[in-house]
Protein backbone atom coordinates (compact mmCIF):
# COMPACT_ATOMS: atom_id res chain seq x y z
CA UNK A 1 0.00 0.00 0.00
CA UNK A 2 2.59 2.66 0.56
CA UNK A 3 4.29 2.32 -2.83
CA UNK A 4 1.90 4.90 -3.39
CA UNK A 5 2.10 7.34 -0.58
CA UNK A 6 3.79 10.69 -1.90
CA UNK A 7 6.56 11.97 0.00
CA UNK A 8 4.65 14.26 2.58
CA UNK A 9 2.06 10.77 3.50
CA UNK A 10 5.28 8.78 4.17
CA UNK A 11 6.76 11.71 6.69
CA UNK A 12 3.94 12.12 8.30
CA UNK A 13 3.25 8.61 8.73
CA UNK A 14 7.35 8.31 9.98
CA UNK A 15 6.69 11.06 12.31
CA UNK A 16 3.72 9.34 13.42
CA UNK A 17 5.62 6.83 14.34
CA UNK A 18 8.33 8.83 16.18
CA UNK A 19 5.65 10.37 18.22
CA UNK A 20 4.56 6.76 19.77
CA UNK A 21 7.82 5.49 20.03
CA UNK A 22 8.66 8.48 22.37
CA UNK A 23 5.25 7.84 24.22
CA UNK A 24 6.29 4.72 24.91
CA UNK A 25 3.07 3.20 23.05
CA UNK A 26 2.86 -0.46 22.41
CA UNK A 27 0.94 0.94 19.22
CA UNK A 28 0.74 3.72 16.53
CA UNK A 29 -2.53 4.91 17.19
CA UNK A 30 -4.94 7.35 15.01
CA UNK A 31 -4.08 10.37 18.06
CA UNK A 32 -0.77 9.75 16.95
CA UNK A 33 -1.62 10.58 13.34
CA UNK A 34 -3.34 13.29 14.19
CA UNK A 35 -0.58 14.48 16.22
CA UNK A 36 1.50 14.23 13.22
CA UNK A 37 -0.46 16.07 10.65
CA UNK A 38 -0.16 19.09 13.22
CA UNK A 39 3.37 18.82 13.84
CA UNK A 40 5.16 22.05 11.85
CA UNK A 41 6.52 20.98 9.14
CA UNK A 42 5.68 17.50 8.93
CA UNK A 43 2.45 17.30 6.36
CA UNK A 44 1.88 20.27 3.90
CA UNK A 45 -0.84 18.55 1.90
CA UNK A 46 -3.07 18.37 5.58
CA UNK A 47 -1.77 21.74 6.87
CA UNK A 48 -2.92 23.73 4.03
CA UNK A 49 -6.05 21.31 3.94
CA UNK A 50 -7.09 22.25 7.37
CA UNK A 51 -5.63 25.76 6.74
CA UNK A 52 -8.56 25.89 4.11
CA UNK A 53 -11.57 25.07 6.43
CA UNK A 54 -10.51 27.27 8.90
CA UNK A 55 -8.61 24.90 11.53
CA UNK A 56 -5.63 26.31 13.47
CA UNK A 57 -3.49 23.38 14.22
CA UNK A 58 -3.10 24.91 17.80
CA UNK A 59 -6.74 24.13 18.07
CA UNK A 60 -6.21 20.61 17.52
CA UNK A 61 -3.34 20.35 19.99
CA UNK A 62 -5.41 21.96 22.62
CA UNK A 63 -8.33 19.63 22.00
CA UNK A 64 -5.66 16.50 22.19
CA UNK A 65 -3.72 17.87 25.01
CA UNK A 66 -7.51 17.88 26.94
CA UNK A 67 -8.37 14.28 25.67
CA UNK A 68 -5.14 13.04 27.21
CA UNK A 69 -5.81 14.28 30.54
CA UNK A 70 -9.17 12.21 30.49
CA UNK A 71 -7.65 8.76 29.58
CA UNK A 72 -7.42 9.64 25.91
CA UNK A 73 -11.60 9.61 25.94
CA UNK A 74 -13.10 11.90 23.91
CA UNK A 75 -16.33 14.30 24.51
CA UNK A 76 -18.46 11.72 22.77
CA UNK A 77 -16.84 9.33 24.57
CA UNK A 78 -17.76 10.32 27.91
CA UNK A 79 -21.13 11.19 27.02
CA UNK A 80 -21.33 7.33 25.83
CA UNK A 81 -19.77 5.87 29.07
CA UNK A 82 -22.06 8.58 31.41
CA UNK A 83 -24.98 7.00 28.66
CA UNK A 84 -24.45 3.59 30.84
CA UNK A 85 -23.38 5.63 34.20
CA UNK A 86 -19.94 5.56 34.21
CA UNK A 87 -18.44 9.32 35.19
CA UNK A 88 -15.11 9.45 33.20
CA UNK A 89 -14.53 12.30 35.72
CA UNK A 90 -14.97 10.85 39.17
CA UNK A 91 -13.06 7.97 37.58
CA UNK A 92 -10.11 10.40 36.32
CA UNK A 93 -10.38 12.37 39.78
CA UNK A 94 -10.61 9.02 42.02
CA UNK A 95 -7.67 7.58 40.02
CA UNK A 96 -5.63 11.14 41.06
CA UNK A 97 -6.13 11.29 44.22
CA UNK A 98 -4.43 7.70 45.00
CA UNK A 99 -1.97 7.96 42.00
CA UNK A 100 -0.98 11.69 41.83
CA UNK A 101 -1.74 14.34 39.31
CA UNK A 102 -2.23 13.04 35.57
CA UNK A 103 -2.56 9.38 36.89
CA UNK A 104 -4.99 8.35 33.83
CA UNK A 105 -3.19 10.56 31.39
CA UNK A 106 -2.72 9.07 28.25
CA UNK A 107 1.20 10.25 26.41
CA UNK A 108 0.37 12.03 23.08
CA UNK A 109 3.81 12.28 21.44
CA UNK A 110 5.55 14.81 24.62
CA UNK A 111 6.74 11.77 26.14
CA UNK A 112 10.42 13.48 26.54
CA UNK A 113 12.57 11.41 24.39
CA UNK A 114 15.31 12.30 26.68
CA UNK A 115 14.32 10.04 29.20
CA UNK A 116 16.89 7.24 29.10
CA UNK A 117 14.31 4.70 30.36
CA UNK A 118 11.95 5.52 27.17
CA UNK A 119 15.24 5.31 24.99
CA UNK A 120 16.37 1.39 25.99
CA UNK A 121 12.85 0.92 24.92
CA UNK A 122 12.94 2.34 21.87
CA UNK A 123 15.72 -0.06 20.83
CA UNK A 124 13.97 -2.84 22.81
CA UNK A 125 10.34 -2.71 21.00
CA UNK A 126 9.18 -2.44 17.15
CA UNK A 127 6.18 -0.21 17.47
CA UNK A 128 3.43 -1.58 14.85
CA UNK A 129 0.32 0.07 14.06
CA UNK A 130 -3.30 -0.05 15.72
CA UNK A 131 -5.92 -1.45 14.71
CA UNK A 132 -7.37 2.15 14.34
CA UNK A 133 -4.20 3.72 12.36
CA UNK A 134 -4.64 0.68 10.11
CA UNK A 135 -7.96 1.47 9.06
CA UNK A 136 -6.80 5.28 8.43
CA UNK A 137 -4.45 4.84 5.96
CA UNK A 138 -6.60 2.16 4.43
CA UNK A 139 -9.28 4.69 4.14
CA UNK A 140 -6.45 7.33 3.15
CA UNK A 141 -6.30 5.15 0.01
CA UNK A 142 -10.08 4.70 -0.99
CA UNK A 143 -10.35 8.70 -0.57
CA UNK A 144 -7.46 9.41 -3.18
CA UNK A 145 -8.97 6.39 -5.65
CA UNK A 146 -12.41 8.27 -4.89
CA UNK A 147 -11.12 11.40 -6.52
CA UNK A 148 -8.98 9.65 -9.10
CA UNK A 149 -5.77 10.70 -7.31
CA UNK A 150 -3.04 8.15 -8.61
CA UNK A 151 -0.92 8.62 -4.80
CA UNK A 152 -1.96 9.11 -1.60
CA UNK A 153 -0.95 12.00 0.03
CA UNK A 154 -1.41 13.66 3.66
CA UNK A 155 -4.56 15.52 2.45
CA UNK A 156 -6.11 12.35 1.98
CA UNK A 157 -5.01 11.32 5.43
CA UNK A 158 -6.51 13.98 6.96
CA UNK A 159 -10.41 13.72 6.19
CA UNK A 160 -9.62 9.87 6.50
CA UNK A 161 -9.05 10.60 10.08
CA UNK A 162 -11.80 12.76 10.30
CA UNK A 163 -13.78 9.95 8.83
CA UNK A 164 -13.11 6.68 10.87
CA UNK A 165 -14.66 6.80 13.61
CA UNK A 166 -12.68 7.28 17.10
CA UNK A 167 -10.85 10.31 19.65
CA UNK A 168 -9.22 11.82 16.55
CA UNK A 169 -11.95 11.89 14.50
CA UNK A 170 -14.02 13.39 17.83
CA UNK A 171 -11.17 16.02 17.76
CA UNK A 172 -11.35 17.07 14.41
CA UNK A 173 -15.35 17.40 14.09
CA UNK A 174 -15.40 19.20 17.46
CA UNK A 175 -13.22 21.54 15.71
CA UNK A 176 -15.20 21.92 12.80
CA UNK A 177 -13.02 19.71 10.45
CA UNK A 178 -15.82 17.29 9.71
CA UNK A 179 -15.06 14.79 6.62
CA UNK A 180 -17.46 16.93 4.26
CA UNK A 181 -15.94 20.07 4.38
CA UNK A 182 -12.59 18.62 4.34
CA UNK A 183 -13.33 16.33 1.12
CA UNK A 184 -15.24 19.56 -0.20
CA UNK A 185 -11.55 21.58 0.39
CA UNK A 186 -9.49 18.54 -0.80
CA UNK A 187 -11.51 19.04 -4.59
CA UNK A 188 -11.97 22.65 -4.64
CA UNK A 189 -7.57 22.52 -4.59
CA UNK A 190 -7.56 19.75 -6.95
CA UNK A 191 -9.79 22.17 -9.19
CA UNK A 192 -7.72 25.43 -8.61
CA UNK A 193 -4.29 24.01 -9.25
CA UNK B 1 -19.71 23.90 16.69
CA UNK B 2 -20.07 19.97 18.58
CA UNK B 3 -21.09 17.83 15.33
CA UNK B 4 -19.90 15.04 17.41
CA UNK B 5 -21.95 15.41 20.19
CA UNK B 6 -24.88 16.77 18.98
CA UNK B 7 -24.89 13.44 16.76
CA UNK B 8 -24.08 11.59 19.84
CA UNK B 9 -27.66 13.48 21.63
CA UNK B 10 -29.41 12.82 18.90
CA UNK B 11 -28.80 9.38 18.21
CA UNK B 12 -29.93 8.54 21.69
CA UNK B 13 -29.83 5.09 23.75
CA UNK B 14 -31.08 2.93 21.21
CA UNK B 15 -28.22 4.02 18.57
CA UNK B 16 -26.23 0.97 18.70
CA UNK B 17 -23.18 3.42 17.89
CA UNK B 18 -23.63 5.04 21.37
CA UNK B 19 -23.69 1.50 22.51
CA UNK B 20 -20.28 0.38 20.69
CA UNK B 21 -18.59 3.42 21.65
CA UNK B 22 -19.31 3.11 24.90
CA UNK B 23 -17.95 -0.43 25.18
CA UNK B 24 -14.96 1.00 22.78
CA UNK B 25 -13.95 3.80 25.49
CA UNK B 26 -14.21 1.65 28.33
CA UNK B 27 -11.78 -0.62 27.00
CA UNK B 28 -9.45 2.75 26.69
CA UNK B 29 -10.00 3.24 30.08
CA UNK B 30 -9.42 -0.11 31.19
CA UNK B 31 -6.17 -0.39 29.65
CA UNK B 32 -5.32 3.00 31.38
CA UNK B 33 -6.38 1.72 34.76
CA UNK B 34 -5.19 -1.67 34.45
CA UNK B 35 -1.45 0.01 33.56
CA UNK B 36 -1.77 2.37 36.53
CA UNK B 37 -2.67 -0.67 38.67
CA UNK B 38 0.20 -2.69 37.95
CA UNK B 39 2.62 0.19 38.10
CA UNK B 40 1.13 0.51 41.99
CA UNK B 41 1.73 -2.42 42.60
CA UNK B 42 5.00 -3.08 41.15
CA UNK B 43 5.97 0.01 43.86
CA UNK B 44 4.59 -1.82 46.48
CA UNK B 45 6.76 -3.92 45.83
CA UNK B 46 4.28 -7.03 44.40
CA UNK B 47 5.40 -9.57 42.14
CA UNK B 48 4.10 -10.40 38.98
CA UNK B 49 2.55 -13.50 39.49
CA UNK B 50 0.57 -11.65 42.41
CA UNK B 51 -0.57 -9.02 40.59
CA UNK B 52 -1.42 -11.90 37.64
CA UNK B 53 -3.63 -13.41 40.26
CA UNK B 54 -5.58 -10.67 41.25
CA UNK B 55 -5.93 -9.90 37.20
CA UNK B 56 -7.06 -13.64 36.79
CA UNK B 57 -4.40 -14.07 33.81
CA UNK B 58 -0.99 -15.51 33.71
CA UNK B 59 2.34 -14.49 35.16
CA UNK B 60 3.78 -14.00 31.31
CA UNK B 61 0.50 -12.11 30.25
CA UNK B 62 1.11 -9.29 32.47
CA UNK B 63 4.88 -9.20 32.40
CA UNK B 64 4.85 -9.39 28.84
CA UNK B 65 1.86 -6.39 28.92
CA UNK B 66 3.54 -4.58 31.26
CA UNK B 67 6.81 -5.71 32.09
CA UNK B 68 9.67 -3.13 31.09
CA UNK B 69 7.99 -0.15 31.78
Amino acid sequence: MFERFTKDARTLVTTAVGRAEADGAARVDALHLLGAVVEPGSATGALDLLDAVDVAPSEIIDRVGELRRHAGLSDVDRRALRDLGIDVDVVVARAEDHHGEGALAVATGGGGPGDPRRRRRRSRWHVRFGQDAKRVLEVSLRQALDVRDGYVGSEHVLPALATVPGPAADVLLAAGASPDRLRRAMLQRRKAA
Amino acid sequence: MTNATELATQAGDSDPRTGLRAVAALRRLLERLEAVQVRSARVHGWSWQEIADELGVSRQAVHKKHGRR
